[in-house]
């Protein structure tokens, strides 16, 4: 029988930063659910990032010492507020940065990439993963 | 077309596997049908049974609607205000539950003065379980949704949803056999849906909200939810 290595049977899920923590209980609960199916599931997001665990907790049910969790280290304008369009672009581009970083870090950890949240603003590192010959499941 | 649109049929493309929460090709996303190469429709989320059940029988809760979502004219806010300020002009006299806050907050404030009716600007979700088990029916007539944490939440404490047509809502109604599908979002169709309900017998009453539980006990379990991502990991494993 062919035997897995523990980065075939690691997966990652991207997330583009969103500026509301609710998405991130959805992300929470997705992870929750992966974390019983594989040996290793990394999460990489960003800006509300400090809430994520908080959240897996209040879920209690993840299998916590299967997930890792990567900052991105990049936050979004918060949405109510006025922000010029310079500096909404540049955090843009920062995002899209750290993502592609992010990518080729940690690269060998995984074989499969599930596409989460803000998927049309992954295309960047969606090509990247491609390149890479991972596999790549879209949410 | 707009740059965004392209970007998601392009990441369909590239993708080696689409999930969907949505079983019924009839709801799904037309992108994810006609670009996607292998479509799974495994990806419906948990809900912490223990957690969010029904503790109390629907005919003895304290509100008899609720409206809980960000208070914005995409989650059909000034719609709900506008059906339930005709209940009240036709002598329906229902208790209101309004939770959460967003830029319609002072017209919410507004609109409920002279209503029975209780505003909670935030509701922490480890409270949420006992809010909606002090609701009878959730309104939630959307302009555009996936498929609502807060539907599936109200279901599994029986609490009986109308909710638009929009999304993964009119697959989720269907599949549970509970609740109302609203046509379209608007004024008349949210007032005829509630009169409905609020002048139903209370054992159908009873039984919507049973169906509803029955529900989410048998597809949104964990076990249920790893059994699906199971599947998803199978066919990932037949493409490496």
């Amino acid at each position: 029988m062919k035997k897995r290595s523990i980065s075939s049977d690691t997966i990652a899920v991207f997330s583009f930063p969103l500026p509301s923590p609710s998405n991130y209980a959805l992300l929470a609960n997705l992870v929750t659910i992966l974390s019983h199916v594989y040996s290793r599931a990394i999460i990489v997001t960003g800006n509300f990032i400090s809430t994520l665990p908080h959240v897996i907790d209040d879920l209690r049910l993840a299998n916590k010492s299967n997930i890792l969790i990567y900052d991105l280290r990049a936050k979004l304008p918060v949405r109510d507020k006025y922000v010029p369009l310079t500096i909404k672009l540049l955090t843009y581009i920062k995002i899209q940065l750290n993502l592609i970083a992010a990518t080729i870090k940690l690269c060998n950890m995984f074989e499969i990439a599930l596409l989460f949240i803000g998927i049309p603003h992954m295309l960047p590192i969606i090509l990247l993963l491609r390149l890479m010959r991972k596999r790549i499941i879209v949410y | 077309m707009k740059i965004s649109t392209i970007a998601w049929i392009l990441a369909i493309k590239f993708a080696d596997i689409v999930i969907s929460e949505v079983s019924n090709p009839l709801y799904e996303d037309p992108i994810k049908l006609r670009h996607a190469r292998l479509r799974l429709p495994i990806a419906l989320r948990f809900i912490d049974l223990d957690r969010f059940k029904i503790i109390k029988s629907i005919n003895e809760r304290a509100y008899d609607i609720a409206f809980i979502a960000r208070l914005e004219p995409e989650k059909g806010f000034p719609e709900f205000i506008c059906g339930i300020k005709l209940l009240y002009k036709e002598g329906l006299r229902p208790r209101i539950l309004v939770g959460g806050s967003g830029s319609l907050l002072s017209l919410a404030e507004k609109a409920l003065k002279n209503l029975d009716a209780k505003l909670l600007k935030y509701i922490p979700h480890e409270e949420m379980p006992n809010v909606l088990n002090d609701v009878k029916i959730l309104v939630l007539p959307s302009k555009r949704e996936g498929v609502p944490t807060i539907l599936l939440e109200a279901l599994a404490c029986g609490v009986i949803p109308i909710a638009s047509k929009v999304g993964g809502i009119p697959w989720l109604l269907k599949t549970a056999r509970t609740g109302i599908l609203l046509d379209k979002p608007s004024c008349s169709s949210v007032y005829q849906a509630l009169e409905s309900l609020l002048t139903l017998e209370p054992q159908l009453l009873e039984e919507m909200s049973r169906r509803g539980r029955v529900f989410v006990e048998k597809c949104l379990s964990l076990n249920s939810a790893i059994n699906r991502y199971w599947i998803l990991k199978e066919h990932v494993y037949l493409r490496i």
